[in-house]
């Protein structure tokens, strides 16, 4: 990066903290209730929450990780991007109808409200909160880390040194001020700023890439398929087993993501689903041409012999804006991926903190919830305190794992995505669906997709070769689940689950 | 024509759970299956001049893979109808998979024969591929089941607490 480039991304960069700044200010002031904190007081738009939607789904994986992921593997890493979308669908499909019905109806504010109002079982919210709030940890960890080395990297080129653990505390805070402060409406109004710089930068950034090659794109592909016919194939160099796992984890996953999923319940009425569901895939379609450009054109520089071999295939979205986009797209991508780092960031400390004051008490401690309502307490104050406790714990997990290239890494992406959808998918993509549920059936799949996801990472020899563990571990606990349901809740004692829409919530 | 989305699956609750216990059986074995077959696939950087022993690998994987992702079409489809959702949905969210299916079982002949390399299938095809399931999403949201804010209002103020029927059946 050179120094009119690091003086742009600087510029971009205390824009962009003093617009995010401005924004946790505003909502701050309509911040009143613990339902304004945790969901928005469910008066959003569409529009807003289809960014929010998008911009929680599309981390810093998806601006650093993806483009990488071509330049090393070919196309296997587009089945990611060609899953998403009937993700988003089967998300909005499937859970849409239970989850307004809990809003519209009773005013939860959490996912487990849904969940709990089915199974009645609170040992199933226990065990559940504890895999979201697990997956918020390892998300929030990775993502502080993500955030300090970007910022890191435009420091140094500028002639700033600052060390890790002093950028990982300042990351922090600032992270963990505008959500605290600011609660979910700041991060959701974030969420939309960041999204807009995202999709920008994205497509900004694909027009960059076609112009890299005088037949554009298409002849990338021709320099990649003239080097490896395997590259450019249906399924990319690591096989179409790798790509199926890819498609499974992301079009059932997203089913199981708390993060997106939540988002319905924040939405002003369902009308507004109409709308969400295209605005949110046209967005993520739009930021993965970022993806795709980026990963294309610098495996076809190096082919060409343009710019040298990279030395990890991460670096492959900071070579193609050094090497072939004007300081004004390099500044505006930095931003970018400091959004997609944050919007996700925001997302889970939200989530978490709700996790902590909400389902965490409310299922060790019955009655609880009737007891606020009686007092007519504003549970605000434990809201932001959980968030600060949480931010604090992602920042130590960021610190340790600044210092660790052990399983600790490995630890920490499993316990993301795939193990949230390992643990929800089966409760929410069939559970809440079925006539009869055993909420016995359902602890012992959340507790089974716990451990078919972490232990693979502490005992590599249990790792399943060629498919990626989350595909596995999604699938099978889905058939535990519908294997011990259909045995466990056939019991003549056994009653028939309320129907969600008919919702006891405590 | 589509059937009437019953919400609580009593028309089609069994047959629904079949149909994802089946795909997700059909979906594992086609995993496990072309697991044992193909070998772990070393990343092209650098280069290692294993890419035919990769092809060959993969061309024994691929028929499981493409069986795997048949069962993901059950899955889904199921998942959908168990939901209550009407056939036509069902029927577009399992149309991925099954384009998916397709190119992991004939991909590489298929860009052999047409002359035409596989990313453009997958950009071309498989990427768009939930569009026919947006635009039926487009028509049916939120016409099956979901309250409107009024009728969700007038459910809570003037119904009995689980009692409220009318939000359930959807049309009809």
């Amino acid at each position: 990066m050179n120094t009119s480039l690091a003086r742009y991304a600087l510029g971009a960069l205390v824009v962009y903290v003093v617009l995010c700044a401005g924004i946790a200010w505003w909502s701050a002031r309509r911040t009143h209730s613990e339902s304004d904190f945790f969901v928005g007081g469910q008066r959003l738009g569409a529009f807003v929450s289809a960014l929010a939607m998008f911009a929680s789904t599309l981390s810093g994986f998806g601006f650093v990780g993806g483009p990488g992921l071509v330049y090393a593997h070919g196309v296997t890493s587009f089945w990611i991007i060609a899953a998403t979308p009937l993700g988003f669908a089967l998300g909005l499909l499937l859970l849409a109808r239970p989850l307004r019905a809990a809003a519209e109806r009773e005013r939860v504010i959490s996912l487990l409200d849904v969940v709990h109002a089915r199974f009645q079982s609170r040992p199933l919210r226990a065990i559940s909160a504890l895999a979201i709030l697990l997956g918020c940890i390892a998300y929030v960890g990775t993502q502080v880390l993500a955030l300090a080395v970007a910022v890191k990297l435009v420091l140094a080129t500028a002639g700033v040194g600052v060390s890790m653990p002093t950028l990982i505390v300042v990351t922090t805070v600032f992270l963990v001020a505008y959500c605290t402060f600011g609660g979910v409406l700041a991060s959701i109004y974030t969420d939309v700023l960041q999204g807009c710089i995202m999709v920008v930068a994205a497509v900004w950034v694909f027009i960059a890439a076609w112009q890299t090659f005088d037949g554009g794109l298409p002849r990338a592909i021709d320099i990649l398929a003239f080097d490896s016919e395997g590259a450019v194939g249906a399924f990319g160099v690591m096989g179409p087993l790798a790509a199926l796992s890819w498609f499974v984890i992301f079009a059932l996953g997203n089913v199981g993501q708390p993060q997106v999923v939540s988002k319905i319940l924040m939405l002003r009425s369902s009308q507004s689903l109409k709308s969400v569901l295209p605005m949110t895939t046209l967005a993520y379609t739009l930021s993965a041409l970022l993806w795709i450009g980026i990963g294309l054109a610098v495996r076809a520089a190096v082919l060409e012999g343009r710019i040298p071999a990279l030395r990890a295939a991460d670096d492959a979205a900071a070579t193609f804006l050094t090497a072939f986009a004007p300081p004004t797209l390099a500044a505006l991508v930095f931003v970018g991926l400091l959004s997609a780092i944050m919007s996700t960031a925001d997302a889970f400390l939200n989530l978490g903190a709700l996790t902590l004051t909400h389902d965490l008490p409310m299922a060790l401690t019955p009655g609880l919830r009737a007891r606020f309502k009686r007092s007519g307490k504003r549970r605000l104050w434990p809201a932001r305190g959980t968030t600060v406790l949480l931010g604090a714990a992602g920042a130590y997990v960021a610190l340790v794992a600044s210092r660790s290239s052990g399983p600790l890494i490995g630890l920490l992406g499993a316990l993301g995505w795939s193990m949230l959808a390992a643990t929800l998918v089966p409760l929410l993509a069939i559970g809440l669906q079925l006539k009869r549920v055993s909420s016995l059936a359902a602890v012992l799949s959340v507790a089974f997709g716990l451990v078919a996801n972490i232990l693979p990472e502490l005992l590599p020899q249990l790792r399943p070769g060629a498919i990626h563990t989350g595909a596995l571990s999604i699938t099978v606990t889905c058939l535990v689940f519908l294997s011990l349901n259909a045995v466990l809740a056939t019991s003549p004692s056994d009653r028939p689950a309320r129907d969600t829409a008919e919702l006891d919530l405590p | 024509m589509d059937s009437a989305p019953s919400r609580d699956g009593a028309d089609n609750g069994n047959g629904a759970a079949w149909c994802v216990g089946i795909g997700l059986l059909l979906l594992i074995g086609g995993l496990v299956v072309g697991a044992v077959l193909q070998p772990t696939a070393p990343a092209f950087l650098p280069k290692t001049g294993s890419i035919p022993l990769i092809k060959r690998a993969a061309s024994w994987a691929s028929p499981a893979a493409g069986a795997a992702a048949l069962g993901l079409a059950l899955v889904v489809a199921g998942m959908l109808r168990l939901a209550a959702l009407p056939k036509s949905l069902a029927y577009a969210a399992a149309l991925p998979p099954l384009v998916a299916a397709f190119l992991l079982a004939f991909g590489p002949s298929v860009s052999s024969l047409t002359g035409v390399e596989g990313v453009y299938w997958v950009l071309g095809l498989l990427w768009p591929s939930a569009i026919v399931l947006y635009v039926l999403a487009w028509k049916y949201f939120p016409a099956w089941g979901l309250p409107s804010a009024a009728e969700a209002a007038r459910a809570a103020s003037s119904a009995p607490r689980y009692q409220t029927h009318e939000m359930r059946g959807g049309p009809k």
